[in-house]
């Protein structure tokens, strides 16, 4: 290919150069950018990590010291073999105390400081050392108090299922549950989301299972202009492939990895090694068969990270590899920092099993970096108080950009579920009161910065509404609850609003007397809780002043569609059901501060039942801001009888152009098949599931094709056959 | 200016002055290049604060010393480039006026004015390449690296650019 700057004649390049050389001139460092005046910013912390980055030392202690606690947590395990369910009785004497206190003594110890910064560094340190375990032995108390709380609630889950790895999932079923919480009301969140299709400008990748079960899918990568396949990369066994694409960086994220237990669980973490008598002990399985007691009873139970180098996009190299114990929960890249979350639920049934290991008792995680698999030292491990389920929700923080970086990884021991707005991750619990028995929600707050420290904890009454009532507006973090009252079963409505430091600024207790909400949604300042009653009243609340919130009450709206997308600081968009529960809207809304949203245009899709994949996964619905398009998939049929469904009408990506106005323009349904058969489409994986607008060119993903569509005239371009 | 690469060195090992030194010896052009691509002084201040912090942070793992202003370049891109992702509204225009009082006395203001209206019609991709090559002299390999992208999207795209702000200028 010629050399294409040498196409532009000489002297005129000269002259743009000389032109922009002449505006250049003069123009200064502002003082506020200089090295004293930004050095002046740098934290306690960053000066103090900065200088003991060049101590090998400082790790290797933490390294030796993380296993010596490893030997210590199997003296305290094997007290269990002689008890049920992780018991401890009195073995552990010591005082819980510095475990479970309460956010309100915590801020009475923090100190009186006027400056804010200080008071927050020391609420911090108030949090951490309340909360993070300081042996293996806390852990193991917490694990014993989770369990007896667990073993009262479910009583008949726990004597019906026998001591046999066959009948894992009824023991676990009386374990809590673990959802993945990233779109409170369905808007935007902080942070790339990961997804099947990303793209850097460039090309294209996408992510496609295989079309048999159990086996590897693929990432294809393909020049976005010529439509070429460049290469592929194959990916595990697993339930799913997000990917986030970063600075010539492909980043694997593969849900639920099947098949790799053995890899993750070696010699290193399948230890136990101590009698109890000061002896040592042989663990009574191997590593290879913890691995498959592993693989058998928590199949899917692992969760890989996989990150190529792409500076050849024709031929990517593995450059890192990471596996972290647990169910894939969810994951974020801001910059070039991946945060993982997952879920680890521990077997209540093994101790009749076998004596348990370590690997059993704590999060296992394995980085090319270091080599090897190590279990979480307790200093990583923070107890949440009142904590009632052996679950481990475990964050991982890994560099991208920095390969010889070791990830970082933190748990919350009692994590049910989880919130990031970009600078911290929420990790939410069930929790209880002992002694009124009272149900509660907990909230961890760990900083998402490069250690993931625990900067907060604090519980609210009643049990979060749905996973979705948590959300944070600048420093101010909103919480929607619903606590049924001890005695009466009357149940009261609240929300609350907290500040960095997880302590409560405001809060509206028991509104909407006599309804139940079912679901809490945040637009900007305003809060709506709608009930399910039949005629769904909503009520608004005005969070615009955490420290004085204002009930505007019930009023006159139909409930917001399930999915909000914000265009613009006053602008919405929304897709929801039709108000028969079987059409579906595409609706756009004005937003002001203080009032409630005012529909702007509405257009309901051709097609008496149609149903949109991004109800479900927002990550489906697409905005574009350039072209001003709006892009959905989505099925229509003709009305159902009681004979069967109906006709199928279209299946494809729903395409649309929005006005200043928020009136919609529809520009066609983009499909991949002129095949008008739910089988055929079905079994040749046709139905499209994404799309993403580059250079006026609209390219749509479905699992067999990638179609590219010109955007201004809807005629297609090129088509790519995957399979 | 050149840095000293005995400083960055030093940096690297932990002496926070000898940071505060390389910085400084790369800063007005750090300034520069955010200024051109974001458009205002609001913006490219924050783009190059949170670069100072992030440089600040990770120098450790540079590996050569010699690379020390490509390195905290390509922070620097990424900072704009997320700034411009979190752009709800298509935020492409540059403060010319802002600018325009930035400059020096000398040179005819009308030019000036010209160039950064010219300046305006690229889109944020295209200003950072033709600033990153025709003021701050990096090649299309070296911008490549930078951004990230293929040296022959770097070529083209300069190319491009190049002609359009030609065909502006009087």
């Amino acid at each position: 290919m010629a050399n294409k700057e040498e196409l532009l004649p000489e002297e005129d390049r000269r002259l743009v150069e000389e032109r922009l050389k002449a505006l250049d001139q003069g123009i200064r460092l502002p003082k506020s950018l200089s090295a004293e005046v930004l050095s002046q910013r740098l934290t306690v912390k960053d000066r103090k990590n900065y200088r003991e980055a060049d101590h090998p030392d400082f790790v290797a202690w933490r390294r030796y010291a993380g296993m010596v606690a490893a030997l210590i947590i199997v003296l305290m395990a094997l007290v269990v073999v002689t008890n049920s369910n992780f018991q401890l009785g009195g073995l552990i004497g010591r005082s819980t105390g510095t475990a479970v206190q309460e956010n309100a003594a915590a801020s009475a110890d923090a100190g009186s400081s006027a400056a804010a910064d200080q008071e927050e560094a020391t609420s911090e340190e108030a949090a951490r050392s309340r909360l993070y375990a300081t042996s293996y032995a806390d852990i193991s108390a917490a694990l014993g108090r989770a369990a007896v709380w667990q073993g009262s609630q479910n009583k008949t889950a726990v004597a019906d299922a026998a001591p046999n790895p066959e009948n894992a999932d009824k023991a676990q079923s009386g374990v809590t549950g673990v959802s993945a919480v990233f779109q409170p009301g369905f808007t935007q969140s902080p942070g790339e989301m990961a997804d099947s299709v990303k793209t850097d400008g460039t090309y294209l990748y996408y992510y496609t299972p295989s079309s048999a079960q159990q086996q590897e899918g693929k990432v294809s990568i393909v020049e976005a202009e010529s439509m070429k396949l460049v290469s592929t990369v194959s990916t595990g066994v697993c339930a799913g492939v997000d990917l986030f694409v970063r600075d010539n960086r492909l980043i694997l994220v593969e849900r639920d990895m099947k098949n790799v237990a053995s890899v993750l669980y070696d010699a290193s973490v399948t230890t136990a090694e101590s009698d109890g008598k000061g002896g040592k002990q042989q663990p009574e399985v191997s590593a290879a068969d913890a691995a498959k007691e592993k693989q058998e009873t928590d199949p899917y139970g692992v969760t890989a990270v996989s990150i190529y180098d792409i500076s050849d996009p024709g031929a990517p190299k593995l450059a890192r590899s990471f596996l972290q114990d647990g169910a894939y929960v969810d994951s974020r890249m801001v910059d070039s920092r991946l945060y993982l979350i997952t879920s680890k639920s521990l077997y209540s049934q093994l101790t009749q099993v076998r004596a348990p290991l370590v690997c059993d008792i704590l999060p296992v995680v394995r980085d090319s970096v270091s080599g090897g698999s190590h279990v979480l030292d307790a200093a990583s491990v923070a107890i949440a108080p009142g904590c009632s389920s052996q679950v481990y929700s475990t964050v991982t923080l890994i560099d991208t950009a920095a390969e010889n970086v070791q990830a970082v990884s933190n748990a919350v021991l009692g994590g049910a579920s989880a919130y990031f707005s970009g600078s911290a991750v929420y990790i939410c619990y069930d929790s209880r009161d002992e002694a009124t028995g009272a149900s509660s929600v907990g909230i961890v707050k760990m900083a998402a910065g490069q250690d993931l420290a625990v900067t907060a904890q604090t519980t609210l009454k009643g049990d979060l509404s749905q996973p979705f009532a948590i959300n944070r507006m600048n420093d101010t973090l909103r919480v929607g609850t619903v606590a049924v009252e001890q005695g009466t079963g009357i149940k009261r409505n609240n929300i609350y609003l907290l500040d960095g430091t997880l302590r409560l600024v405001g809060s509206v207790e028991g509104f909407a007397s006599g309804e139940t909400v079912q679901e809490f949604r945040f637009v900007g300042s305003m809060a709506y809780a709608v009930t399910y009653r039949q005629e769904r009243p909503v009520f608004a609340l005005d969070l615009s002043d955490p420290a004085d919130p204002g009930i505007l009450g019930q009023v006159d709206m139909a409930p917001l569609p399930k999915y909000l997308y914000p265009v613009s600081d006053t602008q919405l968009l929304g897709l929801g059901q039709a108000a028969d529960g079987k059409g579906l809207n595409l609706s756009s809304y004005e937003v002001t501060a203080g009032q409630v949203p005012k529909q702007q245009g509405s257009t309901a899709l051709p097609g008496a039942e149609c149903y949109s994949d991004a109800l479900a996964d927002s990550r489906a619905f697409l905005y574009d801001s350039g072209s001003k398009t709006a892009a959905f998939p989505v099925v229509c049929r003709q009305a159902g009888t009681d004979k069967g469904v109906g006709k199928l009408l279209y299946w494809g990506y729903a395409v649309y152009g929005v006005a200043d106005d928020g009136s919609f323009t529809s520009r066609g349904i983009v499909s991949h098949t002129d095949k008008l058969d739910d089988s055929y489409i079905l079994t040749n994986q046709l139905g499209v599931s994404r799309g993403l607008v580059l250079d006026e060119t609209l390219y749509t993903f479905s699992g067999g094709r990638i179609v590219s569509t010109g955007l201004e005239d809807m005629k297609q371009k090129a088509e790519l056959n995957l399979n | 200016m050149n840095v000293d690469a005995g400083a960055v060195r030093r940096a690297k090992e932990g002496n926070i002055e000898s940071f505060e030194m390389v910085y400084s010896q790369v800063a007005p052009d750090l300034y520069k290049v955010a200024l051109y691509t974001l458009g205002n002084t609001h913006d490219a201040e924050d783009a190059v604060s949170e670069t100072f912090l992030e440089a600040f942070k990770g120098i450790r793992n540079l590996r050569d010393e010699n690379s020390f202003r490509p390195w905290i370049m390509k922070i620097l891109s990424i900072r704009c480039k997320r700034r411009i992702g979190q752009y709800v509204k298509d935020k492409n225009s540059i403060d010319i006026d802002e600018i325009l009082d930035l400059s020096s006395n000398e040179g005819d203001p009308s030019q000036k004015a010209e160039v950064l209206t010219a300046l305006d019609q690229l889109n944020h991709d295209e200003r950072l390449i033709v600033v990153l090559s025709v003021l701050q002299g990096y090649t299309s390999k070296e911008i490549g690296s930078i951004l990230s992208c293929p040296q022959g999207t770097v070529s083209s795209k300069l190319h491009r650019s190049l002609k359009k702000l030609r065909a502006m200028l009087s």
